[in-house]
């Protein structure tokens, strides 16, 4: 007994000793300072005609666009267009006004080519963190534009951005009311620079781009009465030539690459019910991912290629699923529980959520999810009818379809950004028909 | 009747036999039963007391479980994440979990820093008899009576500007005070257990006060984006005197990165002045025994 009565007493003995320690508390993650940027009016040196000078004035409306995208980075201060630009800026005078960089373009020509150069100055450490020219080709300076707010972001920020991303879509543009025609666009990130890719005079679904961003895959369902299968084509963007990949009866649709863009993951039918399936775009071999006498369709794959994402009928309701797709139902898991239609799942390209729409108060909504199953969070709510997430190059922003009524035989589809806590920062296109299906380049 | 008599007589023989049977074999069993019942339900009671002193740390842990409230979903969530966010920023959001001991032999640099402030040492104050202390409260409320007697209106317009001054101030007490209750005010609680019948009641004074800081220092922690996500970390420790003053913080493990760790201190400094400090805990917050981690 004393024994013990001695072992105790040591041991509060000891534990008092623990609490004479220092005790260390998290602060937590810190909260991003939004920095002031300024981008100074371009010197221009040299004569210019009158077409360049608007050009050039509409590429520092380019550089203030695209850093407004990054408001949680960002803050851009006004440009004083009467200030006349010069080389040397105040360090002092910027400081009061709390700035923490000031940027300058300078267009010169030299041989017959303009090139325009880039200082940027880091106003709080007072000194120059980057300097470079660009070559601006005729015809090509919104390019030439995003190329240099590229560069500079990447120098702040040490991350890619996605001033130099395209996203693909549907649009009705050219339908009439007797037969609907929806073809295949693409254009910048901020809505400009449209091309049109298809002239099938049908109805394209699903495109989605290559890893590469070079080829974008699409579904077709074919002009005429005859009976429609939905066939798989992809479109080469040098090229413009496009290829029937997959026309195998019934379904071949919701394609998407996988890593490495040697295969493609799609859905379909021929088996009898929507089945998920692997197939090699060199060798045409099939494999089997889903084997379930539910339909599986709409399959997003991670960055990394080890979780696809897919949309299940199993439990009766379209609910969301993940699986291993190096094997055939393969850890096969649920993570979906609530919803009335939930739809469209597509994975952030760091693999840390999944974006999708679902049905709630008499409206898709777009929702958030983690892939094991957690964190679901809503993201748009009072904006419409609100479809087809899709994650940026980056995983900040989300670009989706918004659905406005505007009476009881019209409404309009448009493309929004958001970022991904769910920030509407806008629409991006307008007066080009109904656009849907947004797909952001990777 | 002999019938009946016969058979009842059978009846009740083998009934007593039975129960005689019964009693002996069953009663020192039951009586041994309850001797061991017993003796084991103290071997478990001691056996439960020494594991709790052995183990504090394990506990902790258990009343965190206890305290977190588990979520089912069972329907789509009708708030936007931004929505929530608003709600949450308000909330405390520090775990005990976040709360780490580090002991004291593991430090190499110096408890207090060179140049740290002196501390000055308050004249004691003498002890008050019971009469003194009896007058001294009839005067007060003698003092507060001559105030309330004084007509408001006319007070109103000819108001002294000096005197309107002395009646807004508050003593750095109160001051501090009134920042944790308003602190306090624009918390949620977190939260009735299901299970436990403690939540953080369990936190020592020191713990709880610990606990508040993280959510004063992080509005002013900021970063630029080239810092962001460079997954660097520093820990600061603080010197504070008894009112809450800082009195000297000093990187205490440092990120490699010296803007990192000046934006950590300048997030401390912008804090100032800290919560005042309990009695109990305000030797410990002199010695410096809060290290704040960025993040952790």
């Amino acid at each position: 007994m004393n024994y013990v009565i001695f072992f105790i007493s040591f041991l509060t003995f000891i534990n008092l000793g623990a609490q004479e320690g220092l005790t260390v508390v998290a602060v937590g993650k810190a909260t991003l300072k939004i920095e002031r940027i300024y981008f100074a009016k371009p010197i221009i040196i040299g004569q210019t005609s009158v077409q360049q000078k608007k050009e050039y004035a509409e590429l520092l409306d380019l550089f203030q666009n695209d850093f407004s995208f990054y408001q949680k980075k960002f803050s851009l201060v006004e440009t004083d267009t009467k200030q006349i630009s010069t080389d040397k800026i105040n360090y002092d005078l910027w400081q009061k006004k709390n700035l923490s960089y000031y940027i300058t373009s300078k267009i010169t020509s030299e041989n017959k080519q303009v090139y325009l150069t880039i200082v940027g100055y880091n106003v709080a450490q007072g000194k120059e963190f980057i300097s470079f020219k660009e070559l601006m080709t005729p015809g090509k300076i919104r390019h030439v534009g995003h190329t240099i707010t590229n560069k500079i972001y990447q120098k702040l920020t040490g991350k890619k951005s996605i001033f130099l991303s395209k996203i693909a879509f549907v649009s009705d543009r050219n339908s009439t009311r007797k037969t609907p025609i929806k073809e295949l666009y693409m254009m910048d990130f901020d809505g400009r620079n449209i091309k049109r890719l298809t002239y099938h005079g049908g109805t394209v679904i699903s495109p989605a781009f290559s890893r590469d961003g070079k080829l974008i895959s699409y579904s077709l369902i074919a002009p005429g009465k005859h009976k429609k299968n939905i066939n798989l084509h992809i479109i080469n963007l040098k090229t413009m030539k496009n290829q029937k990949i997959s026309f195998k009866k019934g379904i071949n649709s919701g394609a998407i690459f996988m890593p490495g863009n040697k295969e493609i993951a799609l859905t379909l039918s021929f088996v009898g019910n929507a089945e998920i399936f692997l197939l090699n775009r060199v060798t045409k071999k099939l494999k089997r991912i889903t084997r379930h006498y539910a339909h599986d369709v709409d399959p997003s794959i991670s960055s990394d290629g080890s979780i696809l994402v897919f949309l299940s009928s199993r439990p009766g309701k379209a609910m969301i699923y993940t699986l291993d797709p190096t094997g055939t139902e393969k850890n096969v898991k649920r993570i979906s529980y609530v919803g009335q239609f939930n739809a469209t799942p597509r994975f952030s390209p760091d693999g840390k959520e999944i974006a999708f729409s679902s049905w709630l108060e008499n409206r898709f909504d777009i929702f958030r999810i983690n892939p094991d199953g957690s964190g679901l969070a809503r993201l748009t709510k009072n904006f419409g009818s609100n479809e087809d997430p899709s994650f940026s190059n980056d995983g900040e922003f989300i670009a989706f379809s918004s659905q406005r009524v505007l009476s009881l035989r019209k409404a309009i589809q448009n493309i929004y950004i958001m970022d991904r806590e769910g920030k509407i920062l806008g629409a991006i296109t307008s007066n080009y028909g109904n656009c849907v299906s947004p797909r952001w380049s990777h | 009747m002999p019938k009946l008599n016969y058979r009842a007589e059978k009846f009740m023989a083998s009934y007593y036999h039975l129960s005689y049977s019964k009693q002996s074999t069953f009663r020192p069993f039951a009586k041994r039963s309850i001797y061991w019942h017993i003796a084991l339900a103290l071997i478990l009671l001691f056996l439960a007391s020494l594991h709790k002193i052995i183990s504090p740390a394990k506990i902790t842990n258990v009343h965190i479980i206890e305290s977190s409230v588990r979520v089912d979903v069972v329907a789509m969530p009708t708030k936007t994440y931004l929505e929530l966010k608003a709600i949450n920023m308000g909330t405390r959001t520090t775990n005990i979990q976040d709360i780490i001991k580090i002991d004291a032999s593991e430090t190499s640099k110096p408890i207090v820093a060179k140049d740290a402030p002196v501390l000055l040492k308050k004249n004691k104050i003498k002890k008050m008899s019971f009469q003194e202390m009896m007058q001294k409260m009839a005067k007060k409320k003698l003092a507060k009576q001559k105030l309330a007697a004084k007509p408001r209106s006319k007070k109103r317009k000819t108001l002294n500007p000096s005197t309107a001054s002395k009646r807004l101030i508050f003593s750095e007490k109160e001051k501090s005070e009134l920042q944790g209750l308003i602190l306090a005010g624009n918390k949620l609680s977190s939260g009735v257990s299901a299970v436990g019948d403690k939540g953080t009641e369990d936190l020592t004074k020191f713990q709880d006060y610990v606990s508040k800081l993280p959510e004063m220092v992080r509005p002013h922690w900021k970063l630029p984006s080239y810092l962001y996500d460079k997954g660097l970390k520093c820990r600061v420790r603080i010197f504070l005197s008894a009112d809450g003053r800082l009195l000297t913080a000093v990187i205490y493990s440092s990120s490699g990165n010296a803007e990192y760790d000046k934006l950590a201190l300048n997030a401390v400094y912008a804090t100032t002045p800290f919560p005042q400090l309990d009695k109990l805990i305000k030797d410990r917050g002199r010695k410096g025994e809060i290290v704040l981690g960025f993040p952790l």
